[in-house]
């Protein structure tokens, strides 16, 4: 229990700083709203392809923004980690008796719960965009992957951080989330990608996180053939990169 | 019979390539009492806190800290210590109130004596107005204060206070000196403090031991320990006319000549103490010695380190820098 209470205690002072300090948390809501209305005001002619059967391009490109806000509220709380250690914050934490596994969760509870603002606004966009909701458990589906991805994508970070304990590491976490996004069906369709793109994203995880929320998304019903696959690579990543953030907790006090 | 507060025998911190920064260090801090760790910059304080605080994991020796061995149960050491580390690592973005009911939700207390706790420590440390104010509008001594209030959330029986006045004017210095002694007298709280200020550790200390390239030179009380240098130090500073050379032919004649006591002049231990300075002085005027200055110092904890390392210890008689 002391895990949870600890995580939550971190997450809330992790949160503070979105209210505090908007310069470190605005960049992270903007830029998915940049790359939809970016994605879908240069590319929509493309959804004239066969590919797209006639879908609207910016609903298609929705659930690519919601990841990609939900990957930068990660990177977002593994450079708050980072900044931690540098500052000698993170030694407050170490020295004192909260559960190391909080040390990884607490940071990561905040980057999921600031997942949830930038898939609104990103909803919202859509919405001005003449892009409708596609009904409650469509939409609830689509928070889950967000969700689900800011929390593997903090792990990515904050795993990055303890081991380089330091905020110059900062682009090797950005970079690791955007490839992981733009290497896959960010814009699209799979059977659309030929060569070594094609291969990269078929064997890409957030293929399938993005396929299972677009298939909700663009039929407004959640269709299991398309969701169990986004649900295994997703609970994939959590597990990979979870050992990834917790390992160093081993190791802190050998530095 | 109460554990000791602190106990290591041959600890041992060795960093890549080879560098020893703690290099065998045996201590026993016995409960209840103020500890002061002397040493210069680099000696190897900090890095022996951290060890001593489980931040670090010693790479030879043991360490007991609260009865509790710090490689083998680091958590119960945790929840017995408070730390106050030397760069105050509190986050400027919160406020004083919200990092308290923080550092209360770390060590596990229910919110009501979280919020109990915080409001108590904020008046003994005297930042009631300004809880609520973001800690990066903190003066120096201000988060000083803070960083000793969240020290304190959950009680400890051992106190870890790494160099807690470096940086501080010198009336927050001494506020703080008020609130340690405190804090020990009121509450018994054993308190192993790291300082490179003698009169920090004159002052504070009812045990002192130097460190010194990683390794202990001194141990003990400092009373006992000044007494072991002896005698006062007798220094004049060669006049017009005159050189150190001059000075220290006359004064050798007292006892052997205390080398670098002095600049441009000459010192040497006076087994009469201030009687016989006058008997000093009518033997440089018969020798036609000039001198521009003369002074008699009693033993001091730099005389103790000068004896055990041949050197000063760094900003020895300085006046611990203003914030």
């Amino acid at each position: 229990m002391r895990v949870v209470s600890v995580s939550l205690g971190l997450a809330g002072r992790n949160l503070l700083l979105v209210r505090r300090v908007p310069s470190v948390f605005i960049p992270s809501l903007v830029m998915p709203l940049f790359i939809l209305i970016a994605t879908a005001g240069a590319f929509h002619g493309i959804g004239a392809l066969p590919q797209f059967a006639g879908e609207s391009y910016l609903a298609f490109t929705i659930p690519m923004a919601a990841t990609m806000g939900a990957g930068f509220a990660g990177i977002n709380s593994g450079m708050t980690v980072a900044r931690d250690l540098e500052g000698g914050f993170f030694d407050r934490l170490q020295s004192s008796p909260a559960p190391r596994l909080a040390l990884v969760f607490g940071p990561s509870l905040a980057a999921q719960a600031r997942s949830v603002l930038t898939t609104v606004v990103v909803f919202i966009a859509g919405i001005i965009g003449g892009v409708m909701l596609p009904g409650v458990a469509s939409t609830l589906l689509i928070f889950v992957f967000a969700l689900m991805f800011a929390a593997a994508a903090s792990f990515w970070a904050i795993g990055v951080a303890l081991r380089s304990r330091t905020v110059q590491a900062a682009p090797i976490m950005q970079l690791a989330v955007f490839l992981s996004v733009f290497l896959s069906v960010a814009y699209v369709p799979l059977d659309a990608m030929h060569g070594w793109l094609g291969v990269v994203a078929r064997y890409n995880p957030v293929t399938y996180i993005l396929n299972a929320q677009r298939s909700a998304e663009l039929t407004g019903t959640v269709i299991w053939s398309q969701t169990w696959p986004g649900l295994v690579a997703a609970v994939g990543l959590l597990l990979v990169l979870g050992a990834f953030a917790l390992a160093p907790l081993r190791h802190l006090e050998n530095r | 019979m109460t554990a000791p507060a602190v106990e290591t025998r041959d600890l041992v911190r060795e960093f890549k390539g080879g560098i020893r920064a703690v290099d065998g260090v045996s201590l026993v801090v016995e409960s209840g009492g103020i500890f002061g760790f002397l040493g210069p910059n680099g000696a190897g304080k900090s890095t022996t806190v951290r060890m001593l605080t489980t931040l670090l994991r010693p790479t030879g020796g043991t360490a007991m800290v609260a009865g509790h061995d710090v490689m083998a149960d680091p958590d119960a050491v945790r929840r017995r210590i408070g730390v106050a580390l030397q760069d105050a690592a509190i986050d400027p973005y919160m406020t004083g109130r919200e990092l308290l009911r923080l550092q209360g939700v770390l060590h596990g207390l229910p919110r009501a004596e979280c919020r109990a706790r915080a409001e108590d420590l904020l008046a003994r440390v005297g930042l009631e107005d300004a809880a609520d104010r973001r800690v990066g509008t903190y003066s120096g001594g201000m988060r000083r204060r803070l960083d000793l209030a969240l020290s304190l959330v959950h009680e400890p029986v051992v106190l870890f206070l790494d160099e807690p006045t470096t940086g501080l004017d010198p009336t927050s210095r001494v506020a703080l000196w008020e609130e340690v002694r405190r804090l020990n007298a009121e509450h018994g709280t054993t308190i192993f403090l790291t300082t490179q200020y003698l009169e920090e550790a004159d002052q504070l200390a009812d045990r002192v031991a130097i460190i010194d390239g990683g390794r202990i030179v001194a141990d003990g009380a400092p009373a006992a320990l000044k007494a072991d240098i002896g005698e006062p130090l007798l220094t004049v500073t060669a006049g017009d006319g005159s050189t150190p050379d001059d000075i220290a032919g006359v004064l050798a004649r007292f006892g052997p000549i205390v080398p670098g006591s002095v600049e441009g002049g000459a010192g040497v231990r006076l087994p009469g103490g201030s009687s016989a300075m006058a008997d000093a002085v009518r033997a440089l005027d018969d020798a036609g010695v000039r001198f521009q200055a003369i002074d008699l110092a009693e033993p001091s904890l730099d005389d103790v380190f000068l004896k055990c390392t041949g050197r000063h210890l760094e900003g020895a008689g300085e006046e611990p820098p203003a914030a």
